[in-house]
């Protein structure tokens, strides 16, 4: 569905020299690499998590995969289109919905820019009412549609652009950080409406997202972009195996105990009663579980991976 | 064609959302045209005519030219400069639309807003001051002057726009264009009151073709020996000024980075 091969992509930007007359008729430029000879495959129907830094070379990739942006060299092949040529066929099998960018009529209800959609992909009537109310259902926002997009809180927002962007059901949809700003109810809703969506419509996705909460719950393969360049192509449980040499062992203490009790175990990570948290390596993991039955009395204990943040923090520390 | 008949349905209705600006943007316009008719009043004051022109023809020619203006000058495409530097323009990019499709529906929507107010105002003042008027001559060539003036309006317009792929500076090179524009197209007098030889010259360049030709085929008709090279000026710029847009705008868009946008 996706081929790139040795895309780079420089922007140029005006180096500022403190001299007005220089300035005008003598420009200089800074180059930036901002995509460096990246290469990757991407099957029909994956769900893809593409993660880096700011400024990592995230967006600009997704922009020149979806046609908005002209590689300065090498090849893409997107759904059997080279993107920048913009055929209509191409654009009407994709999608591109930012987090940060508002795409809905500002001033007008929601409805008002399905309408718009419904027009400009083409959509049969009946086909369109069905998935509008079937997206409408999956993220229960009937009641939004005729409100003016303005009066909208950023949660509504997003769930409004979401659908606007998938009314034409498309095969192939980017979606660069569509969670960000939002509180955990509305994270989690559109999470759900992502799978869920992803499931109903057989739809390739690649998402990108600085909470690794929406990778962790969504994803399989992992793309990590460092610097312009793919540091990891893989799947997410190869990279928390790979990454997390640490377990985390979370226990609900009976009743409280003397500090030296705990040193006994060794330095727990957190501790408020009844709460105790060790970060233990996992080799050293069955013999600690067993120190910690024969010394403490407990209620519950779980053993957990580091956090994805951690896992890829630890990734990044050793990139650097 | 039914994607841009809603892009046009939709322009109407953002109109809506603002009536009150509308209708100041309306005023100000009567303004404009009501001091450009009094100037003219004074004039003929202590005359009866002005170069070729009678007092009757001179106030036929201000009125249907404020109204070719408010036609031919209606665009919504000043806002596409903005949109380039905001990288807005990438959701138009993504969706299976022309670029100048759409920003032709959404003229056409601004187009129809204003000619309607337009009419209105230049009913309200032919009837509040009685201004005598020539009755209109030529329609059907009026029309296809008004048409190639409608074009290369349109082109000019993108043009100034598409500077926003080169520099974020675009408001003052609009402006400068427009304020020089509205002078040398005929908005505000007669362009065959000039000498003859400036009125030549002015005939090869575009501008003319904006506001004066139509406007005085209402008044006069057609007339004289260079109609022919008239009509083949206003076609050719308009077709030539289209390509030269396109041109640009498809350098614009493969140049431009949209980083951090």
């Amino acid at each position: 569905m996706i081929t790139v091969k040795n895309v780079t992509k420089i922007y140029k930007s005006h180096i500022r020299q403190n001299n007005i007359l220089k300035d005008i008729f003598f420009r200089t430029f800074k180059e930036h690499i901002a995509v460096k000879n990246i290469s990757l495959d991407i099957k029909e129907n994956e769900l893809v998590g593409f993660i880096g830094p700011n400024g990592a070379g995230k967006t600009s990739t997704l922009k020149m995969l979806a046609g908005i942006l002209y590689p300065t060299s090498g090849s893409l092949s997107v759904l059997g289109y080279t993107p920048f040529d913009k055929k209509r066929a191409f654009l009407k099998q994709i999608a591109f919905i930012m987090g940060q960018r508002n795409q809905l009529i500002w001033d007008l209800p929601a409805y008002d820019s399905f309408e718009l959609q419904r027009a400009v992909y083409e959509l049969d009537v009946t086909e369109y009412k069905k998935t509008l109310n079937h997206l409408l259902s999956i993220l229960e926002c009937e009641n939004l549609m005729q409100k003016p997009v303005k009066t909208l809180s950023l949660g509504e927002r997003m769930k409004m652009e979401l659908i606007a962007g998938l009314l034409h059901k498309p095969k192939l949809v980017f979606l660069d950080e569509p969670t960000i700003g939002l509180d955990i109810f509305s994270q989690e809703a559109i999470r759900t409406f992502i799978r869920e969506y992803q499931q109903s419509y057989k739809a390739t996705v690649i998402l990108t997202s600085h909470y690794l909460e929406d990778v962790k719950k969504l994803t399989k393969r992992l793309i990590i972009i460092h610097k312009g360049v793919i540091v990891y192509d893989g799947s997410l449980k190869n990279i928390i195996e790979q990454y997390s040499t640490e377990k985390r062992i979370k226990i609900t203490l009976e009743e409280n105990i003397s500090e030296a009790k705990i040193k006994a175990i060794g330095s727990p990570t957190s501790f408020i009663y009844p709460q105790l948290i060790f970060s233990i390596k996992r080799a050293e993991l069955p013999e600690k579980i067993k120190q910690i039955s024969s010394l403490l009395s407990f209620s519950d204990l779980t053993v957990e991976d580091a956090s994805i943040e951690e896992v890829i923090k630890s990734f990044f520390g050793e990139k650097r | 064609m039914r994607r841009y008949f809603q892009v046009f349905t939709v322009t109407l209705k953002e109109y809506f959302a603002y009536r009150l600006n509308f209708v100041l943007w309306r005023f100000r316009m009567i303004l404009s045209t009501m001091i450009t008719l009094f100037l003219w009043m004074g004039v003929f004051d202590s005359r009866s005519s002005f170069g070729s022109y009678s007092k009757e023809r001179l106030l036929s020619y201000l009125l249907f030219s404020s109204l070719v203006t408010t036609f031919i000058a209606s665009s919504r495409i000043s806002n596409l400069a903005y949109e380039i530097q905001s990288g807005g323009i990438m959701n138009l990019l993504l969706k299976p639309l022309s670029i100048f499709g759409y920003y032709a529906a959404t003229d056409a929507a601004d187009k129809l807003m204003n000619v309607f107010f337009g009419l209105v105002e230049f009913l309200l003042i032919v009837m509040s001051f009685q201004i005598p008027l020539v009755p209109p001559q030529q329609i059907g060539w009026f029309l296809i002057f008004l048409c190639s003036g409608v074009c290369i309006s349109f082109s000019i317009n993108l043009m100034l726009s598409f500077i926003g792929f080169w520099t974020p500076e675009v408001w003052a090179p609009r402006f400068l264009f427009m304020m020089l524009v509205t002078f040398v197209s005929g908005a505000y007098f007669p362009l065959d009151l000039l000498p003859s030889f400036v009125y030549r010259i002015f005939l090869f360049t575009p501008f003319p073709y904006l506001y004066f030709m139509p406007t005085k085929i209402l008044v006069d008709g057609l007339q004289g020996p260079y109609f022919i090279q008239q009509l083949i000026c206003s076609l050719g710029w308009a077709i030539g000024l289209f390509f030269l847009a396109r041109f640009i705008w498809k350098r614009g868009i493969k140049n431009f980075s949209f980083w951090g946008r």
